[in-house]
């Protein structure tokens, strides 16, 4: 662990007497957790409390605290250390803005608006505080709007994972353009590059599969509790997930980009070589993960990519801005421009 | 920092904290345990000890003992300064509070937040988590150069980087402000040598930032809001489109729009979208024909024969590509 500074350690006294004073009974290992530091740091920091009070420094005015038995620290009395500090300017702004996130992460407008509330209470404070006039770093320096993509669902989700039950969708394939109905047991939740992701127990409860949140397109929460289950296995290479790329532009209407994670259990099957203009740099950071190899001549990108999905591949290139080229596989090449004229057949016929 | 500055430094918070009236130099240094020595040795101590509890964000309140002489000045902490006056957290409120303290992933705002939290927790009552557990939703990427930029505005200062836009090019700039959008950082400021604002994208910076040293070198216009600067954040143009999609495909597609059905194999959707990502259509491939507008349908049939030509000869020459890219700098 890296030296603290040393008036951390003066800021963590005087938060830790108010805190421990409100959560009695934790151990000295569970409140250096909660204080990111070391229990042999705490145990210091509690020696030194003990030594510390009001003017007169008699039994009455020293801080009582209890924290011989290491399994239960308490204090009896905190003196004027009562109440935690004030929420420092940045310590708001970061309640602030992940508040402001949180709203979009629910369609539930009584939700929406419960949040708003409180966020309104906290943006009050730091626009009241005197400490904070003129602050270094202030709400017009920063934005969070569209911190993610749209996903309405996340918190009824993030509650069923809390509440470990299940939860049913309705939910659009990217791959395979199909819309299926499942119950499914979420266990994670997470973005990633603007993307929200669920990862959940399918309703057998021997697979556990990714979802994409902007791709479900309704939800109903259910009591039922998730039975016991193994962990969901990242490194099974038969187990699918749905991290399949749309466009590049990374705001598609349809469905934003997002990058192949590195989290998700991933089993490249194609080695795909491709060719994309320079207009394409957004396609190098947007699918950085299945890209091996990459080459510019000044004018375009030569690209060795390994996909898990070939439909995944062919539809991205196709929907690209520009156009792109496939070197190889020929398979793959054939296909794609089979592909291409088939699309193309659509729009001779002028009376479509 | 000994043991026994740390002490005076709590002992001494505690005392200002605790007095109704300001406390003389005088005060302090006979009743607060810790200060020894010399009047000149304690009055350096008791500088150097407001300065400290000063950079801890505590505030002391300096004024004179006496209001007709103004020479000799006391010291309080004022307890509505100090305490964190949120007023009572409901179960639901605390809830949010733990999810939106831990979302972030970058390192100033995960620390903040998490004190944040510590703070909350010692206002009393259950219920953090209960509703959504923690730490179950980080929304960034990862984020290198962020804390050199954040360092950066609060100080005012220079900063020199080079960003890929696909070339790499030097840059020297002002930063005004931050901005995350879909999941990535973004600096928005005032680039010196464009002599304009500009928004970079953090995972395009290439190398290490360089921060000036001399502090406070450009000032923020008061009027600056980051959102103004933030071409994404505005609401996009969208035209009525209305196409042809096979029976039981195009299910995204269906979801924006009004369906209705045209034969055993077409449905009519009709839908909104914007007109420059109007390509992105393409990826429902055959299983839609797009019918209006008129303009954006011959767009369409034109990418598709171009990226046939393409794809048939395997190579893109210069003038091959209908529209340029890069979404900023």
């Amino acid at each position: 662990m890296m030296s603290e500074s040393a008036l951390d350690r003066v800021a963590r006294a005087l938060d830790l007497i108010p805190f421990l004073a409100s959560n009695p009974g934790l151990s000295i290992v569970e409140i250096a957790e909660q204080f990111s530091t070391t229990p042999m740091q705490i145990s210091k920091d509690l020696s030194l409390l003990h030594m510390c009070g009001l003017p007169g420094y008699s039994h009455l005015e020293l801080l009582d605290i209890d924290y011989q038995d290491p399994h239960y620290v308490s204090v009896t009395d905190p003196q004027v250390l009562d109440k935690p500090r004030a929420l420092t300017h940045i310590e708001t702004l970061a309640l602030v803005m992940g508040l402001t996130m949180l709203e979009g992460l629910t369609n539930d407008q009584q939700e929406r608006d419960n949040i708003a509330t409180f966020r309104k209470r906290l943006s009050f404070m730091l626009e009241e505080s005197e400490i904070n006039i003129s602050p270094a770093m202030g709400l017009a320096m920063l934005s969070t709007e569209q911190a993610v993509s749209e996903s309405p669902y996340a918190l009824i989700l993030a509650q069923a994972i809390a509440a470990g039950s299940a939860t049913e969708i309705e939910y659009i394939s990217a791959t395979s353009d199909t819309k299926t109905h499942r119950v499914i047991y979420p266990q994670r939740l997470f973005f990633q590059g603007g993307v929200g992701y669920c990862e959940a127990f399918s309703d057998d409860g021997q697979s556990s599969r990714t979802f994409r949140l902007d791709r479900m397109i309704s939800i109903n929460a259910r009591d039922r509790v998730s039975p016991d289950r193994v962990s969901p296995d990242h490194d099974n290479p038969d187990q699918s997930s749905d991290h399949h790329p749309l466009s590049e532009s990374g705001t598609s209407e349809i469905s934003p980009t997002l990058k192949t994670l590195k989290t998700l259990k991933t089993s490249p099957t194609h080695e795909v070589q491709i060719v994309i203009p320079k207009e394409g740099f957004s396609f190098l950071e947007n699918h950085s993960e299945v890209i091996t190899s990459a080459h510019f001549d000044g004018i375009n990108y030569d690209l060795v990519l390994q996909v898990q999905s070939g439909e995944w591949l062919l539809r991205t290139l196709i929907a690209l801005p520009y156009p792109a080229a496939i070197i190889g596989p020929a398979e793959f090449a054939v296909t794609f421009s089979t592909r291409l004229e088939r699309t193309a057949e659509n729009y001779k016929n002028r009376e479509n | 920092m000994s043991d026994q500055k740390t002490e005076r430094l709590i002992n001494l918070t505690m005392a200002l904290l605790a007095t109704t009236r300001y406390l003389s130099k005088g005060e302090i240094f006979q009743n607060v345990a810790g200060y020894s020595g010399s009047v000149e040795t304690m009055e350096r101590m008791f500088e150097r000890d407001k300065e400290n509890l000063r950079e801890i964000g505590l505030r002391i309140d300096v004024a004179p003992l006496d209001l007709l002489f103004d020479d000799e000045v006391g010291y309080r902490i004022k307890s509505e300064n100090y305490a964190l006056a949120l007023g009572e957290l409901t179960p639901t409120e605390r809830s949010y509070a733990s999810l939106a303290a831990t979302l972030w992933r970058n390192r100033i705002l995960h620390d903040s937040g998490h004190s944040a939290l510590l703070k909350l927790s010692a206002l009393g009552g259950s219920g953090f988590g209960d509703d959504f557990g923690s730490g179950l939703i980080t929304l960034e990427n990862d984020t290198p150069h962020l804390d050199s930029l954040w360092n950066a505005i609060e100080n005012r200062t220079l900063i020199h980087f080079s960003y890929a836009n696909p070339e790499i090019t030097e840059r020297t700039f002002a930063p005004y402000g931050l901005s995350l959008w879909h999941g990535v950082w973004y600096v928005v400021g005032f680039d010196t040598n464009r002599q304009d604002i500009r928004v970079f994208r953090l995972s395009r910076i290439t190398s290490s930032i360089e921060i000036e040293p001399k502090k406070n070198a450009y000032v923020i216009p008061d009027d600056f809001h980051i959102k103004d600067h933030l071409v994404m954040l505005q609401e996009p143009q969208r035209v009525d489109c209305l196409a042809l999609i096979r029976v039981d495909r195009c299910h995204a597609l269906r979801a924006l729009g009004t369906v209705t059905s045209i034969d055993a194999e077409w449905d009519q959707v009709q839908f909104q979208y914007q007109e420059e990502k109007i390509h992105e259509l393409l990826w429902f491939a055959d299983d839609l024909i797009l019918q209006s507008p008129e303009s954006l349908r011959e767009s369409l049939s034109s990418l598709i024969h171009l990226k046939i030509e393409v794809a048939a000869r395997k190579s893109i020459d210069q003038g091959n590509t209908p529209r340029s890219g890069g979404d900023d700098e």
